[in-house]
C-alpha cells in the first residue's frame, strides 16, 4: 500500500478546508506554456476539464500540491472516481458503437473537432472504453478460485455481455472494448529498454536540452528508476525533487492506453477525444492521482492545441477490483454468476485502424513469468534485452536486505554489463533514495562537518552501488502491484465472499484480525493467479508454476536479438511509428510525459497568508 | 506517607535562556545531554555540573530529543531529533574519563575540531517534527517517530550507514514517544490518538503485534521497566513471602520488564504482557488448530497498575529507576512525584487463588485482586518555580558528594531552560515530620 | 448557522458596547510588547521567559503585583486581538466573552500555579481558523502573563462542529510550541496580535 495515499487514511479525513475550496472562476484557462520556472508551483494549474462544475470544486492537482491535507484529497480522488461515476456516466450517455462511420473520411480536420459543437456528433453519446490490469484479474481470480484466464472473462462479460452491465441503466450502455493493459505494456517494456539504452549510450549527454530537470524532452539520468507507479511518483515530486531527473519518462501503460485509444481516434476518425469515455481497472488507488495529473490530457499530444479548450484526461476514471464488484452488485449483478467463458468473437467491434486493432487484440494472451515480477518486468524486460544484445551472458540474482529489495546483475565471462534493482516499499525506497543523495549535501550546512574518520569507508561504497545500477524498478508496495493498495485485501475476502454468496473454497476461517502469515498467503495466492494465465497453462487447475521453466531455461540461452520474452522489438517499433503516422503526434509526446517538484504548502504564491494558515489549520491531526 | 525526600543538589550551570525539553545521562560517562528549544543541544558534566559542549548550528528548529548510543567504545555518540523534521548523528572522540576542561579560550581551531561534538550524518525522511529519538539497548536499532503519525526504525549497518529497515504507520495521530524493550527487539510507541503500539520483526517485517488503549488523552512517554528488576524492587525482599507472593514473582517474571506510560489524563499506568500459555506449549499440543499459531507474534498487554493520581495537569515524562524501580513523574503542574511499588496487605486466600486461575487462562477479571500496590513515597512542589517540568530522569550521582556506588539523583529539566539535580533520601524519622 | 464558507455577515458588537474596566494597565505591559514581541521570536524561541526581570526572579516578585488579576483584565488583552479573516477584534466579533473566561486558583496551597481558561466561540461551526485564533489567544496570553499562569483556550461546547479536535491541539504544548517555530503560522498570528497595545 502506498506510504502517502492509501484509502487507511480516510478516517482521519473531516472535510476539506477553506483553503481548499477554490472558486473556479479563478483559474486560468491554461497555464504559460514556456514557464520560466520549471519547478513552479502546480497549484493554478487548470482544473480537471472533464468534471462537472460547480461553482467551488477542488481540482485534484490543487489537492496534491497541499501536503497539509493529501486525505482530504484522496476523499476527493474516491469521490470523483468511483463505481457509482461509471454508473452515472454509463446512465448519462447511450454507448456509441462505432461512431468513427458516421463520419466519412479520414480527412476530418482537427479544427473542425476541435472548434466546438458539431451538429453531426451525436454530444449525449460516448464510446465507452476499458483496460483491465493484470493484477486486478489476479485479485479476482483468487476471490472467486478461477483461472486468471477466467477472472477476465468475467470482467469482459460484466462490461461488454449480454448479461452484464448492458443488461440494465438508462441507456443500456456499456464498453464497447475491454482492453488488456499488458497489450500496451508490451509498447512501454521495449521503450524502457531503449530509454535505458539511450541514457547508457557515451552519445548522449544525459538532461542537456533545454527542458527543466524531469522534462519530456530530456534523458534520464543514471539509475533510472520507474515511473509506473504513481505512489512513488506523487511522493518523489512532493519529497525528494532531486531524484526526479532520475525518472523514466515513459507514461505508463493505463496512461499509454489512453493516450493510444484518444488519439487514433480523434486524429484519425475524426471522433473527439471528450467523446471516448476511458476507464482503468487498477490494482492501486493511487492511479486515481495519476489519471488526474494534467500532463496525461489530449493537450500533451493534440496538435495546436486550443487553449480555450478543455484539455480531455487521456483516462476518464481509475476504480479496482473491489470498486468493480461495487459496480456489479449496484446493477443486482452477482459477480460470481457471470459466464467464465470468453464473449463471441462474432459480436467484437474490431478498432477501427486494422494494425493497431491487431495490436491491442491478439489472438492469445501471455501473462508474465515470475522471474518478472508482479509489477510488470520492466526492469527483467530491460535485463532480457541488454542479454539478448550479448551472446553468452548470464543474469545472477543476488537478494538484498529484505524480500523486496534484489539486485540482478549481467556479465560476460568476468565483464559486467549491466546491473538492475527492485526496490519495493516505503522503507527501501528511503534507503534508494538516500543512497541517490549526492553525498556532500546536508541539511545541517552550519554544522561542524567531522573529519572522515575512515576514508573510501564502505558507506560511500554502499552509496556509489545504488548510483551504478543502470535501472532500479521502483514500487512503493511491499511485494509489488499485486498487492497494490486496491487490491482485495485478506481482511476483506471473506466478507465478498459473503456478499457474493459464496463459500469459502477451502476450509480456512478467518477469526479476528488476520495476521501477516494470512497476508502472506493471500498473497501467495493472487501472485500465483498473476503469473498463472498464459493460454496454453490455463487448463492447468492446480496453477503451480511449472510453466515458467522453459522461460527460466532460456534465461541464459542464446536468444534473437530481436525477440525477448516473446515480444519483438522490430514489431512493437514498428507499431508506434505507424501510431505516430496516422495521428501525426511525434512518438515522443506519444510516449513519454514529464515530472516536476510539486510545492509541499498550500500554493505559495498567489495565496494569502490567511489562506496558507488556513490550509495548515484546517488538515485536522496534520494540522500544525 | 512519604517515605523519600526529593533535595536540590544543583541547578546546571549556565541556564539557558529558553525552554528546555528533555535531559538524558550518557551510558557510562558521568555526561547529561539535554534537548533545548535554541536548537542546540547542551552536554553538562555530572561530576560538576557545569557545561562542557554546547552542540548548535545543526538543527534549524528545536532540538526535541536526545539518545546517546550505548556500548561505543573510544568514542560518545549522540543522537538528536528536531522539530525540523530530521535526526543528526553526532560523535566525540572520548579521551579520558574525566575531562573537565572549560572551552574558554580555545582558539586554536585543530584542537576545537578534536574536542568538540562533530556531526557525522544526517536522518531525514519523516515529513514533520520528530518528536522522541532512541537507540535500542543494544545499540543496533534507532528508532524516530514524529507528527507525521509514523515511527521510524533505523539500522547501523557501521558507522553513518543507515538503513531505513521499517516505517510504521498503525497510529492515527502525532506519536509522541518511543521506548525499546530492555532484553527483547520490541519496540513500543505512544501518540496523540491516546494508544500505545508495540511492534516486533516478523519475518523481514516489523508489524504491529499489540495496541493498548486504557489512557483518556494523548500518552506522552513511555517507559520499561529495567532488565532484572526482581533483584532489586519489592520483590528483592525475600523471606516470608506467601504462596501467592512466589506465584505472583513467576508471573512477573514470565511477563518480563513492565511497561509505564503517563498521560494527558494525569494517571500513569503500568502494563504487563500476558505470558504466552499457547506460545509454550504449542508444539506439545496435536489439537491447537493452525489458525492460533499464525497470531502467535500478537502480544497481549494488560493495565498492571494505575498509578495514585499526584498530578491535576498533563503528565509529561515518567523514569524508572534502573537501581531500585522507583517510578518518578512530572509534568506541567511543576511537581516531580516518586512512586514506590510494595506488598499488599494479605487478604483471603480464596480471592488470591481464583485471580491468578483467571490470569492463566488469560482472562484477566477487572476486578483480579492485586499482589501489590503503588505508593507515593516522595512529592516535591516547584521543582523548576512556577514553570512546567517536560523531563525528569533517573540518574548515577557522580559529584564528590556521592553517598554510594549506587546513589541516584533526579535531573529534571524545565520551560525555564534550567536543568537541576536532585538527591532522593530516606527520611529519617527524626527528621520526617 | 451560516454554512458559507466565509462568514461574510459576522454579526459585530459595538465597540462602546464591549465590558471594559477602562483602565490603563500599561503597568503590566511587557516593555516590548505589540509586534516586537515576536521580532525575536522566530529565530530564538523564547517567549515564555523574555519578562523584563529574568527567568530566575519572576514568581515572588511579581506575585503582589498579579495578585488581583482577574477575568476583566484577561479579557482586556485577549479582547483587542484582530480576527485573522475580518478587519475586526475578537471582542468585536464575540468571539471571546467576558463571562467564558474563568481565572481559577491553584489547586493546592503548595502550588502557586493559576489557571485561566478562555472558551472562544468561532463565528461559524465549521470555521477551520479556530485552531489559529486559538493559538492566537494562547499566545498572547502566555506572553502577558506572567508564568505562574497556565493558558488554557478551549472552543466553546457547541460552538465548532470539530470542538474536541480543536481543544486537544490548543492544549499540546509541544504541537503549539512547534507552531511557533513555524513562519507563516507566526506571520499570522503577529498580524492579529498587532492590534494588542
Amino acid at each position: 500500500m502506498s506510504a502517502i495515499l492509501s484509502a487507511d487514511d480516510l478516517n482521519d479525513f473531516i472535510s476539506p478546508g477553506v483553503a481548499c475550496i477554490k472558486p473556479i472562476e479563478t483559474l486560468p484557462a491554461h497555464p504559460p506554456e514556456s514557464n520560466s520556472n520549471a519547478y513552479e508551483v502546480t497549484t493554478e494549474e487548470h482544473a480537471t476539464a472533464s468534471q462537472p462544475r460547480t461553482p467551488a470544486q477542488i481540482s485534484l492537482t490543487d489537492c496534491l500540491a497541499c501536503s497539509g491535507c493529501v486525505t482530504s484529497a484522496e476523499a476527493v480522488l474516491v469521490q470523483l472516481q468511483s463505481h457509482n461515476e461509471v454508473l452515472s456516466t454509463l446512465d448519462a450517455h447511450p454507448s456509441l458503437r462505432t461512431p468513427w462511420l458516421a463520419h466519412n473520411g479520414t480527412n476530418g480536420k482537427l479544427n473542425n473537432i476541435l472548434n466546438g459543437v458539431n451538429g453531426h456528433y451525436q454530444q449525449e453519446g460516448k464510446l465507452f472504453v476499458a483496460s483491465v490490469s493484470p493484477q486486478t484479474r489476479a485479485s479476482l481470480a483468487a476471490l472467486f478460485s478461477v483461472s486468471e484466464v477466467e477472472a477476465g472473462n468475467m470482467i469482459n462479460q460484466l462490461l461488454s455481455g449480454a448479461s452484464g452491465l448492458r443488461a440494465s441503466g438508462v441507456h443500456g450502455s456499456d464498453f464497447t472494448w475491454v482492453i488488456d493493459t499488458n497489450i500496451v505494456r508490451e509498447a512501454c517494456l521495449v521503450a524502457a529498454a531503449d530509454e535505458v539504452a539511450s541514457t547508457l549510450s557515451p552519445d548522449v549527454t544525459p538532461s542537456s536540452s533545454t527542458g527543466f530537470e524531469g522534462a519530456i524532452d530530456t534523458t534520464p539520468k543514471q539509475p533510472i528508476l520507474t515511473s509506473a507507479c504513481p505512489g512513488w511518483i506523487c511522493y518523489a515530486e512532493k519529497t525528494h525533487p532531486e531524484i526526479l531527473p532520475h525518472l523514466s519518462r515513459l507514461k505508463s501503460p493505463q496512461a499509454l492506453t489512453g493516450t493510444l485509444l484518444k488519439s487514433v481516434l480523434s486524429q484519425r476518425y475524426n471522433v473527439p477525444p471528450s467523446q471516448i469515455w476511458h476507464l482503468a481497472i487498477m490494482p492501486c488507488f493511487d492511479k486515481k492521482l495519476e489519471a488526474s495529473r494534467s500532463e496525461l490530457t489530449s493537450t500533451a499530444w493534440l496538435p495546436n492545441h486550443d487553449t480555450t479548450h478543455d484539455p480531455v484526461r487521456d483516462v476518464d476514471c481509475v476504480i479496482t477490483a473491489r470498486e468493480l464488484l461495487h459496480l456489479a452488485s449496484a446493477r443486482n449483478i452477482s459477480f460470481s454468476s457471470l459466464p467464465r467463458s470468453p464473449l463471441p468473437s462474432s459480436s467484437r467491434i474490431p478498432f477501427p485502424d486494422p494494425s493497431i486493432d491487431a495490436f491491442l487484440f491478439p489472438p492469445r494472451r501471455k501473462n508474465q513469468s515470475v522471474l518478472a515480477g508482479p509489477s510488470g518486468g520492466y526492469m527483467y524486460h530491460i535485463l532480457r534485452t541488454y542479454q539478448a544484445q550479448h551472446p553468452g551472458s548470464e543474469i545472477s540474482e543476488s537478494p538484498g536486505r529484505n524480500a523486496d529489495v534484489v539486485v540482478y546483475s549481467l556479465t560476460q565471462g568476468s565483464k559486467s554489463i549491466i546491473k538492475t534493482a527492485r526496490y519495493y516499499g516505503f522503507r527501501n525506497i528511503q534507503n534508494l533514495v538516500r543512497g541517490l543523495k549526492p553525498a556532500k549535501v546536508s541539511k545541517l550546512p552550519g554544522a561542524r562537518m567531522g573529519v572522515s574518520r575512515r576514508p573510501g569507508g564502505s558507506s560511500a561504497a554502499a552509496r556509489e552501488s545504488v548510483k551504478d545500477y543502470a535501472y532500479v524498478e521502483v514500487m512503493a508496495c511491499p511485494g509489488g502491484c499485486t498487492n497494490g493498495g486496491g487490491q482485495i485485501k485478506v481482511s476483506e475476502v471473506e466478507e465478498v465472499r459473503a456478499l457474493e454468496g459464496i463459500q469459502s473454497v477451502n476450509r480456512e476461517t478467518t477469526v479476528g484480525r488476520p495476521g501477516l502469515t494470512e497476508q502472506k498467503e493471500w498473497l501467495r495466492r493472487v501472485d500465483e493467479a498473476y503469473f498463472s494465465g498464459s493460454d496454453e497453462e490455463s487448463a492447468d487447475e492446480d496453477g503451480d508454476l511449472n510453466m515458467v521453466e522453459p522461460e527460466a531455461s532460456k534465461l541464459n540461452g542464446l536468444l534473437d536479438e530481436d525477440v525477448v520474452n516473446g515480444i519483438s522489438r522490430s514489431y512493437i517499433h514498428n507499431m508506434i511509428s505507424h501510431w505516430s503516422g496516422i495521428t501525426g503526434v511525434s512518438t515522443q509526446d506519444l510516449l513519454y510525459t514529464s515530472y516536476r517538484k510539486v510545492e509541499s504548502d498550500v500554493g505559495k504564491k498567489k495565496q494569502s497568508d490567511v489562506e496558507r494558515v488556513a490550509g495548515l489549520a484546517s488538515a485536522l491531526g496534520g494540522g500544525w | 506517607m512519604s517515605s523519600l525526600q526529593i533535595q536540590p543538589l544543583a541547578t546546571l550551570s549556565p541556564p539557558s535562556n529558553s525552554r528546555c525539553w528533555q535531559s538524558v545521562p550518557h551510558p557510562s560517562q558521568p555526561l547529561i545531554a539535554t534537548a533545548c528549544s535554541d536548537k542546540t543541544v547542551r552536554v553538562f558534566s555530572l561530576t560538576s555540573f557545569t557545561l562542557l559542549h554546547s552542540i548548535s548550528g545543526g538543527h534549524k528548529r528545536s532540538v526535541r530529543s536526545v539518545s546517546w548510543k550505548p556500548h561505543t567504545k573510544g568514542q560518545s555518540v549522540l543522537a538528536t531529533g528536531s522539530f525540523d523534521a530530521s535526526a543528526g548523528i553526532w560523535r566525540r572522540v572520548e579521551r579520558g574519563p574525566e575531562e573537565d576542561f572549560t572551552r574558554h579560550g580555545r582558539d586554536d581551531d585543530e584542537e576545537e575540531d578534536d574536542e568538540d561534538y562533530q556531526f557525522s550524518c544526517i536522518l531525514d525522511g519523516h515529513e514533520h517534527e520528530i518528536k522522541s529519538i532512541v537507540w535500542s539497548p543494544s545499540g543496533q536499532y534507532l528508532a524516530t517517530c514524529s507528527r507525521d503519525k509514523s515511527v521510524w526504525i533505523w539500522e547501523e549497518l557501521e558507522d553513518d550507514n543507515f538503513e531505513t529497515v521499517a516505517v510504521l504507520q498503525e497510529h492515527d495521530q502525532d506519536v509522541k514517544c518511543v521506548a525499546w524493550h530492555p532484553e527483547e527487539d520490541l519496540l513500543a510507541s505512544a501518540s496523540y490518538d491516546d494508544t500505545i503500539r508495540l511492534y516486533r520483526e516478523d519475518q523481514d517485517d516489523w508489524v504491529q503485534v499489540c495496541c493498548i488503549n486504557g489512557h483518556s488523552e494523548t500518552v506522552w512517554c513511555i517507559e520499561f521497566e529495567g532488565s532484572g528488576m526482581g533483584e532489586k524492587d519489592f520483590r528483592a525482599q525475600k523471606g516470608e513471602l506467601s504462596e501467592e507472593q512466589i506465584q505472583h514473582i513467576e508471573l512477573l517474571e514470565r511477563s518480563g520488564p513492565r511497561l509505564a506510560s503517563c498521560s494527558d489524563d494525569s494517571t500513569v499506568r503500568i502494563w504487563r504482557r500476558q505470558p504466552k500459555e499457547g506460545a509454550d506449549h504449542a508444539n506439545g499440543h496435536a489439537g491447537v488448530p493452525s489458525i492460533i499459531r499464525s497470531f502467535s507474534v500478537d502480544e497481549e498487554w494488560v493495565e498492571d497498575a494505575v498509578l495514585p493520581q499526584r498530578h491535576d495537569r498533563v503528565i509529561y515524562s515518567i523514569s524508572w529507576s534502573r537501581k531500585s524501580g522507583l517510578l518518578a513523574s512530572t509534568g506541567s503542574d511543576g511537581k516531580i512525584v516518586i512512586y514506590k511499588e510494595r506488598w499488599k496487605e494479605q487478604i483471603s486466600n480464596g480471592v488470591t487463588a481464583a485471580g491468578v486461575d483467571k490470569v492463566v487462562n488469560g482472562i484477566e477479571a477487572p476486578s483480579r485482586h492485586r499482589m501489590t500496590e503503588w505508593v507515593v513515597a516522595a512529592e516535591l512542589y516547584s521543582a523548576h518555580d512556577v514553570f512546567e517540568v517536560n523531563h525528569a530522569v533517573w540518574a548515577k550521582r557522580c559529584d564528590k558528594g556521592r553517598r554510594s556506588d549506587d546513589e541516584e539523583i533526579i535531573v529534571s529539566t524545565g520551560d525555564d531552560g534550567e536543568v537541576k539535580a536532585w538527591t532522593v533520601e530516606e527520611v529519617k524519622p527524626q527528621a520526617g515530620g | 448557522m451560516d454554512r458559507s464558507k466565509d462568514n461574510a455577515n459576522p454579526t459585530i458588537l459595538n465597540a462602546s458596547d464591549l465590558p471594559s474596566r477602562r483602565r490603563e494597565l500599561s503597568a503590566k505591559k511587557r516593555d516590548d510588547g505589540g509586534t516586537g514581541l515576536f521580532d525575536g521570536l522566530v529565530p530564538a524561541y523564547n517567549y515564555l521567559n523574555d519578562p523584563f526581570d529574568g527567568p530566575l526572579s519572576s514568581s515572588d516578585s511579581d506575585d503582589d503585583s498579579f495578585e488581583d488579576i482577574d477575568e476583566q483584565e484577561i479579557y482586556d488583552l485577549i479582547a483587542p486581538i484582530s480576527d485573522p479573516e475580518h478587519p475586526l477584534s475578537l471582542a468585536e466579533l464575540a468571539v471571546v466573552n467576558l463571562p467564558d473566561i474563568h481565572v481559577e486558583p491553584p489547586t493546592s496551597p503548595q502550588s502557586s500555579i493559576s489557571t485561566v481558561v478562555v472558551e472562544i466561540t468561532p463565528t461559524i461551526t465549521h470555521c477551520s481558523l479556530a485552531t489559529v485564533i486559538g493559538l492566537g489567544v494562547r499566545v498572547r496570553l502566555e506572553q502577558a502573563l506572567p508564568p505562574r499562569f497556565r493558558v488554557d483556550v478551549r472552543v466553546k461546547k457547541g460552538a465548532h462542529n470539530t470542538d474536541d479536535a480543536v481543544n486537544k491541539q490548543l492544549r499540546d504544548k509541544e504541537r503549539v510550541a512547534a507552531a511557533l517555530e513555524n513562519g507563516t503560522l507566526m506571520g499570522v498570528i503577529r498580524k492579529m496580535l498587532s492590534t494588542c497595545e
